[in-house]
């Protein structure tokens, strides 16, 4: 698949905003998982996750008419969900690890999916356990590869704040995960 | 939390990095996108549904849906201005058909006064 640049996003959004049904379903292919991905991590409730990727995008075609070729449509997306999920985070109670439901059975594979999800169960009760600022910083940099200025801009604070922010993080999970460590390396 | 004094950023980095490596990522439901694609702006699709008659509009008046009911109004105001400017009822009208009337009953008499001439 081709990179996205601002000037490509720019083209499929004038399109958008003329109707062309293709051009949306192009951009909602794009980028709808990744905003889904993120907001499941950053609020740990998937259906949460979908509220709030769909209020992500009915901003997006309500800004369409202002829209300047500036920045890409993902930084764009990725900042309005980080807000939305900041706004929610301050209205929710605290997640108990308890509280986080069991894995499915698995299908195919079976000893292989267990270990996989066990490792993305606990892995996501430790996410959630971190602080939301330097949630939100990890799963920026480790889950969506964005850069440090980049997370600084859709983040609104400066790099030296992202960098601790990570830094902090990382110690954090590293700390909560050492006793899956073995498990977590393959050595199961 | 605990402070681990032998860790390194850059071991930590490579920690939550093979974290992430490992977890399940999440994806939309098809229910969601169908959803999100419903409340896009929709106001034409560039597919083949795109018809004669509205490719002949497209190019006979490439101002926009919006601009098409004016163009009507418009036309509709002409063609009222021209009805009133020939008005049947108006002096000038009423004198045309006078002369018309004339004229037509000087010809039928003329062409009658044979007819009636073999008659006697």
């Amino acid at each position: 698949m081709i990179n996205p640049t601002p000037k490509s996003d720019a083209i499929l959004l004038r399109k958008v905003k003329d109707g062309d049904s293709e051009a949306t379903r192009i951009l909602v292919d794009q980028y709808l998982d990744r905003i889904v991905n993120y907001g499941t991590r950053m609020l740990g409730d998937r259906a949460e996750a979908e509220d709030v990727a769909q209020e992500a995008f009915l901003r997006l075609w309500r800004n369409l008419d202002k829209w300047r070729a500036e920045k890409p449509v993902i930084h764009w997306l990725q900042r309005v969900t980080y807000n939305l999920c900041i706004d929610r985070l301050r209205k929710k109670k605290p997640v108990n690890i308890e509280d986080i439901a069991e894995p499915a059975d698995p299908f195919e594979n079976p000893a292989r999916s267990l270990h996989q999800m066990q490792v993305s169960t606990a892995v996501n009760a430790a996410i959630e356990k971190l602080p939301d600022r330097q949630r939100a910083a990890i799963v920026f940099a480790h889950q969506e590869g964005l850069s440090n200025i980049e997370t600084a801009e859709i983040m609104e604070i400066s790099v030296e704040a992202v960098e601790s922010l990570l830094s902090r993080g990382r110690r954090g999970l590293r700390s909560l995960l050492e006793d899956l460590r073995p498990e977590l390396e393959g050595d199961v | 939390m605990v402070d681990n004094p032998n860790s390194s950023d850059q071991e930590d980095f490579e920690f939550v990095q093979n974290l992430f490596e490992q977890i399940k990522p999440e994806f939309a439901s098809p229910e969601l996108k169908a959803e999100i694609l419903r409340s896009a702006p929709s106001a034409k699709s560039t597919n083949a549904t795109v018809t004669g008659l509205e490719e002949l509009i497209e190019y006979l008046w490439p101002f926009g849906p919006l601009w098409r009911p004016a163009a009507g109004l418009a036309i509709a105001a002409m063609f009222g201005v021209m009805l009133g400017a020939t008005d049947p009822l108006s002096p000038n009208t009423v004198a045309d058909a006078d002369t018309a009337l004339t004229e037509e009953i000087v010809a039928f008499v003329e062409a009658a006064d044979g007819q009636l001439e073999d008659i006697q």
